[in-house]
């Protein structure tokens, strides 16, 4: 077990005021000592209450987009334990990623040959206010990809959360709608699609979005949270055939 | 979830948007309770409505608040029975807004559906009503959750005085584009500010110098209707307004256009300025003693 440390909420305001001299000070030194130089300070993260079990994230691969999947699983089941807000908060992101998991940040989002600061100010640091924060940042977006995707009803709970990081584009269009924030709902889309593609139906970027503005208008006359999970799971999977046969007409896979 | 005015394919009674039912009314008072641990909510439905009454006492209908924190992604829906309910949220599931919508909605499909104090535009036509379907719409509430005890360190200040590494870099800049006034300083400066601030006698001079220009600036932006939605909800506003409010102000548009930025920044402080040039006075003195 190991205590979480943090950075505090001044010293990220002191960090995103200098990011030029971030960028420099992370290429001349190849690990995240120089963080001590620029506060000052010998220990600048601070203990918190909280713990986690000593665990490494995956670099093995050449592609690093190829590690997302099981590298939120290990951020997800290591820290799913601590409460929402804290895990919302952006001290303990930006404190993982400047200590335990810097190595892993720069494996997966090097901001060093960009002449801009995106990577560093999305991927690094909280660049937006509330929750879309939390689906850019390096680290927090593998855990809540991986949290609005677990299933803990399932045999294997993290079986939709590989569904989705093979199909990204769902949770990405899904998440900056309210109703992601219903387990239920979230849920039930999922399975809902993975059931069709699994049936057979060639789900299209037009079908994903057809499907999220098919919610929103479902949630406007409905409390979409009334619903049971198998009869909401039914109303998308039948909408998604409908949109189907809309948009291929000759298909095969389902009956008219 | 927040309510909207929104046109229904069915009459809802919703007594804040729409005149599609008469002389019925429909709300679920909220009452909330912050405390270290929770937020203790009382829900106390209020409904004159025979035919939804009607419906609700043959489980057909409920009366329901749903509740939303975007941040946390927290979202429940409640039921409510006629009596009431106190509902306990725990404070580490939520953070910053919550919103709070009260309906009633069918619990069951009801084919049919009619209601005699229907608007006369519907005179006696039925509706077929689906599980599920908001039958009324009460007025939304919201509380602010932000808890006293942080659960990652203490409650911080809204200022962050912050360094500038860079040489080039000349004069300050005051930037309250996020939670806190973040006062930016170039390297020297700062080197001379955190030795200031260490001394009690230099206190009110370096606020006089520092904290009130970036409270002035808050107040001139807050002036501004487009810049007073995008701060509003930001930390250093919430507390702007508290302090406000303990001056007697109201906190709304108007109150701030008509307040004169260095007068209220200097209230806020409780005259720092005057305290600095005593100060100052009491520095020279001291030094000229020494000589």
């Amino acid at each position: 077990m190991e205590v979480i440390k943090v950075l505090s909420e001044d010293q990220i305001i002191s960090l995103k005021t200098n990011l030029n001299t971030v960028q420099e000070l992370m290429k001349k030194t190849n690990d995240n000592s120089w963080i001590n130089d620029f506060f000052k300070e010998t220990e600048p993260f601070k203990k918190t209450k909280y713990t986690m079990d000593n665990f490494e994230l995956d670099m093995s691969s050449e592609n690093p987009i190829d590690t997302d999947y099981i590298n939120a699983k290990l951020i997800h089941e290591h820290l799913k334990h601590l409460p929402d807000s804290v895990l919302c908060d952006e001290r303990l992101w930006v404190g993982l990623s400047f200590n335990k998991f810097y190595n892993y940040l720069m494996y997966r989002w090097n901001p060093l040959n960009e002449k801009s600061f995106t990577k560093l100010e999305y991927r690094w640091f909280f660049k937006f206010k509330y929750r879309r924060a939390l689906f850019f940042h390096g680290l927090a977006r593998l855990f809540w990809l991986a949290k609005f995707s677990y299933n803990e009803k399932l045999e294997n709970p993290y079986e939709l959360t590989e569904f989705c990081f093979r199909h990204s584009e769902i949770l990405e269009r899904m998440i900056f709608r309210n109703y992601s924030c219903s387990s239920l709902v979230r849920l039930s889309i999922i399975s809902a699609i993975k059931k069709f593609i699994e049936d057979g139906g060639n789900f299209t970027h037009k079908m994903n979005d057809n499907i999220m503005k098919y919610m929103s208008f479902l949630g406007g006359a409905f409390i979409l949270d009334s619903f049971e999970e198998k009869e909401l799971q039914e109303k998308i999977y039948n909408k998604l055939i409908q949109l189907y046969i809309e948009e291929e007409p000759t298909q095969t896979a389902f009956k008219l | 979830m927040r309510i909207k005015a929104k046109l229904y394919p069915y009459p809802v009674l919703a007594p804040t948007f729409n005149n599609d039912y008469v002389d019925s009314d429909f709300n679920i008072e909220i009452i909330s309770q912050l405390t270290p641990n929770e937020v203790v909510l009382n829900f106390v439905p209020i409904l004159s409505n025979k035919g939804l009454k009607k419906l609700i006492n043959e489980g057909k209908a409920n009366f329901i608040v749903h509740i939303e924190c975007a941040l946390t992604s927290y979202r429940e829906i409640i039921k409510i029975s006629e009596e009431g309910l106190t509902y306990k949220i725990p404070a580490d599931k939520i953070e910053g807004v919550v919103y709070l919508c009260p309906f009633i909605i069918a619990t069951q499909d009801i084919n049919g559906y009619v209601n005699e104090k229907f608007n006369e535009d519907y005179s006696n036509t039925a509706f077929d009503i689906e599980k599920g379907n908001i039958l009324a719409v009460g007025q939304e509430a919201s509380f602010f959750a932000e808890k006293e005890n942080d659960d990652l360190s203490n409650v911080p200040s809204i200022f962050a005085v912050t360094e500038v590494k860079d040489p080039e870099r000349k004069g300050i800049v005051i930037d309250n584009t996020g939670n806190k006034i973040n006062i930016q300083l170039p390297e020297k400066e700062f080197t001379q500010f955190k030795i200031a601030m260490n001394n009690p006698a230099t206190m009110s001079i370096i606020h006089s110098m520092i904290i009130i220009p970036a409270l002035m600036k808050c107040f001139e932006d807050l002036k501004n209707p487009e810049l007073f939605q995008q701060h509003i909800d930001k930390r250093w506003a919430r507390a702007i307004k508290k302090a406000v409010k303990k001056l007697g102000y109201e906190f709304d548009r108007e109150t701030i256009l008509s307040l004169n930025s260095f007068e209220i920044s200097q209230k806020i402080m409780d005259n720092t300025i005057c305290r600095g040039i005593i100060d100052i006075q009491n520095i020279a003195k001291l030094e000229g003693d020494d000589e």
